[in-house]
């Protein structure tokens, strides 16, 4: 009989009000692995839970043994056809993924980066500006829902008009993962939803809009990001079409709930610790500890799984070829052994040991994590720049799924000094 | 589909224009900046397709410009299509040519002030422009600029073309007059397009920039343009070659730091750059990308071995710990700086 925990981990409802902290204290706790069971799946279809940070590195850092390509990255399975059509560097395992993160990477080294912060800035300042003018509002609408998808539309090149479809778009892709059925002929949609990422219509409304932008970025280049996947060479290789519109796809998704739920959360604790962040204008270098800590403490992603290649163990649990592991970054990100007071949300906790929020190490390490990290960084400097105090009016709502630790609305009260 | 050849006119030194009248008409009105793409073959029977933009038109003719495209040496072969064009099509001679089509569209629904900026032969799409916006009601500057007015083309066209039309300005810059070119008269400028000059051209305007020219050109101007806000929308631009992407520079240009006293120096033995380490660089990857060397990279945190590189000579050292360190010979570029001259294989 394989050990199990005393709650089902693939049930969105588990999550509704934000990581279930007591829950994998007990996974952490158990000598082995838990075994989830997924009755819907068949009898015997479940996932194995892996909790313990140091359990988490091992199976992300040795793509050999634990797959992204051999079956799905998030928990449920779906059917082989499904799978290729829907793969991008994130589905897939070296050597293919080795070719397309060397296509993408030059486009989010440092130096790169590094040009967006004043764009970042320029709309993170403006967006408060206007929301401090009204006194408050809800935060997720107001602020981490726009930067992050501007951000990356300016670093693409999607037109500002296109903005709001590109928010509801991935609004849409999300809601794949939670309960709510979905319109499956939205955005002019033929595909069977099972073929789709996310199950979501939505999934093929961006994989259109990107294949238009990508050919008129062809015809006439632009500077932006598409311009430059779609025409750059590297080695002599280049990225297909197929691969241009789900990478764009991949970003668009990926650089977007993350940040924003990241954002959300920095929004909670800004309103619970001001004193903490009070500190980082007489001490700047708290501003980068900051960000790990609030990535740490929300763990935007709440996991991702891998598939076994072949028999192994794992803490002492044996894995049998073909089982699926589930990597909780929301676990491993509280874990005591590896983190004083885990528990304790503290932005002077050292860089070092580092949290698994942008994964757990290895080749999927988060491409956008630079971006990620400049994108709040800057949002805190302009907090502070305005004196805001933010006050949480109600009880924040999470979005119901098991997948993003995502905040749905957050209505805050704010003051400070607006700066325009 | 064929056009036939009906007449040829010497532009300048090295440029000619031909005159082309289609055998049906064309599927659809040009639009200023588009080119039609001509097809011959070579002498080993191969396709070869080259681009000309259509500067114009006379009497329901297309008119294309062509330079006559020399060797840049002595034992290489001159340009196949330009010579070609220049030293055996005549007059009745019969081209095959699809379009006409490209991105690089005067848009006609705008109302802003335009400035067309054109480099040497790449005036050809921009003077289509010109003949467009001539009596409209936006103000347009139109500035060129090549070596000297024996190479100068579509010169006389274009001053008609201003005394004709009131919103139409020329500015011809001559990078080296000859002793028959007149100030004033041939050229209004000496030099090279500065960004004083388009600020004095356009003082306060908020235009569309439509810019054509060589490599160089276009990349000097489009940075400049960049430097001076203007919005990247609001620039155009066609290459007349493989299509490259404008960006603006990013981060200041690499400037090799000086060494520190004794500080030490990094070589990419196969990217062959060497330069000094700058110790502000927090490792060995960043420094490498500052210098324009891409190493394959994921986790950037010394977890994934994707930087893991060969090192040739020297040793590094570790600021910030990996998971596991590389075997000898070899280093982990996220997490470790030079510890001493560094020679790394890349
Ligand atoms: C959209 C567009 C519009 C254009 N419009 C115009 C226009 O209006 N007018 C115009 O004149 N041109 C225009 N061009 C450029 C034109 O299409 C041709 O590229 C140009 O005429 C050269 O073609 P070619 O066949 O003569 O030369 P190619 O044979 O392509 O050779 C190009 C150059 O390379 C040199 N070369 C040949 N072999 C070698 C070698 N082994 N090593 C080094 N160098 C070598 C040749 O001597 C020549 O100088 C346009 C291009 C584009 C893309
Ligand atoms: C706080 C914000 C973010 C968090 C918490 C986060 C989290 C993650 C995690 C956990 C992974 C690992 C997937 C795996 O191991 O299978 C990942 C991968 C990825 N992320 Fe992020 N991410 C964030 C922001 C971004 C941004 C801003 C972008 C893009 C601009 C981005 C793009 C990607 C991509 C492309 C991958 C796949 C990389 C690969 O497979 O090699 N992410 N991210």
């Amino acid at each position: 009989m394989k050990q199990q925990l005393d709650a089902d981990l693939s049930d969105p409802g588990l999550f509704d009000r934000g990581i279930p902290q007591q829950l994998f204290k007990e996974l952490r706790a158990m000598d082995g692995l838990a075994w989830n069971p997924l009755p819907d799946e068949g009898e015997d279809a479940g996932f194995w839970s892996v909790g313990r940070f140091d359990d988490v590195a091992a199976v992300s850092r040795d793509p050999e043994t634990y797959s992204s390509a051999m079956g799905h990255i998030q928990m449920y399975n779906i059917d082989d056809d499904a799978l290729s059509a829907r793969a991008s560097m994130i589905d897939m395992d070296p050597p293919d993924h080795t070719r397309l993160r060397r296509l993408v990477n030059p486009g989010f080294i440092p130096k790169v980066l590094r040009t967006y912060t004043e764009v970042v800035r320029e709309r993170a300042g403006r967006l408060l500006d206007d929301m401090l003018a009204d006194g408050g509002g809800d935060w997720v609408d107001r602020i981490s829902k726009p930067i992050p998808i501007g951000i990356i539309c300016d670093m693409l090149g999607v037109p500002e008009k296109d903005r709001d479809l590109m928010i509801e778009m991935t609004d849409y892709l999300v809601a794949g993962t939670s309960a709510e059925p979905l319109d499956p002929t939205a955005y002019g949609n033929t595909t069977p939803l099972r073929l789709l990422p996310f199950n979501s219509p939505a999934a093929h409304g961006l994989r259109e809009y990107a294949r238009r932008l990508g050919d008129e970025r062809r015809a006439n280049p632009k500077d932006d990001l598409v311009s430059q996947l779609v025409s750059m060479e590297i080695n002599g290789e280049r990225l297909t079409d197929e691969e241009f519109t789900n990478f764009f796809r991949l970003l668009i998704f990926a650089g977007n709930e993350t940040t924003r739920t990241a954002m959300s959360h920095l929004a909670i604790h800004m309103a619970d610790h001001p004193g903490q962040f009070e500190k980082i204008k007489t001490d700047a270098a708290l501003l980068d500890t900051a960000v790990e800590e609030v990535v740490r403490y929300s763990s935007p992603i709440l996991y991702f799984r891998r598939t076994a290649t072949r028999e192994t163990e794992l803490g002492g649990t044996k894995i049998a070829r073909g089982d699926r592991v589930v990597m909780w970054y929301a676990s491993a990100n509280f874990d005591e052994t590896r983190f004083e007071d885990a528990q304790t949300f503290d932005i002077t906790r050292p860089r070092m040991p580092a949290h698994a929020g942008y994964g757990g190490g290895g080749v999927h390490t988060c491409l956008g994590a630079g971006l990620a990290r400049i994108e709040l960084k800057v949002l805190i400097e302009e907090i502070l720049a305005r004196n805001i105090r933010i006050e949480i009016d109600s009880e924040p709502e999470y979005v119901s799924t098991n997948f993003v630790n995502g905040v749905e609305v957050l209505n805050v009260k704010l003051t400070g000094d607006a700066k325009s | 589909m064929n056009f036939t050849v009906s007449d040829v006119i010497v532009e300048s030194e090295i440029i000619t224009s031909f005159l082309l009248t289609p055998e049906a008409p064309l599927k659809r009105d040009f639009v200023p900046g588009e080119y039609l793409l001509f097809e011959s073959s070579s002498d080993e029977g191969d396709p070869i397709r080259r681009e000309y933009s259509i500067s114009g038109v006379r009497d329901g003719d297309i008119r294309i410009t062509i330079k006559r495209e020399v060797a840049p040496e002595q034992d290489l072969p001159h340009g196949v299509m330009s010579t070609r064009f220049h030293d055996v099509v005549k007059k009745g001679d019969i081209v095959r040519a699809a379009g006409p089509m490209g991105a690089f569209k005067l848009d006609r629904t705008s109302d802003r002030p335009v400035v067309l900026l054109s480099g040497g032969v790449g005036l050809t799409p921009v003077v289509a422009m010109a003949h467009d916006l001539a009596g409209t009601s936006r103000q347009t500057i139109f500035i060129h600029a090549c070596e000297n007015g024996r190479v100068h083309a579509l010169g006389a066209e274009m001053r008609q073309l201003a005394r004709e039309h009131e919103n139409i300005v020329n500015h011809f810059l001559y990078r080296a007059p000859t002793a028959e070119d007149v100030k004033g008269r041939d050229y209004n400028t000496e030099g090279m397009i500065s960004r004083k000059l388009i600020e004095d051209l356009t003082p306060g305007c908020d235009c569309d920039f439509y810019l054509c020219g060589p490599g160089p050109f276009m990349t000097a101007m489009y940075d400049m343009l960049h430097d001076m806000g203007v919005a990247t929308d609001r620039i155009a631009y066609e290459f007349f070659g493989p299509a490259t992407v404008l960006r603006p520079k990013t981060a200041e240009p690499n400037k090799a730091p000086t060494p520190a006293e004794g500080g030490p120096t990094v070589a990419f033995k196969q990217s062959g750059v060497q330069v000094a380490w700058d110790p502000a660089e927090q490792n060995l990857l960043e420094f490498a990308e500052e210098h324009g060397i891409m190493v394959d990279f994921s986790c950037r945190a010394g977890s994934c071995d994707t930087c893991k590189t060969r090192v040739l000579k020297g040793d590094v050292s570790y600021p910030i710990e990996p998971f596991e360190r590389p075997g000898p010979g070899y280093a982990l570029l996220c997490c470790c700086v030079p510890d001493g001259d560094l020679e790394l294989d890349i």
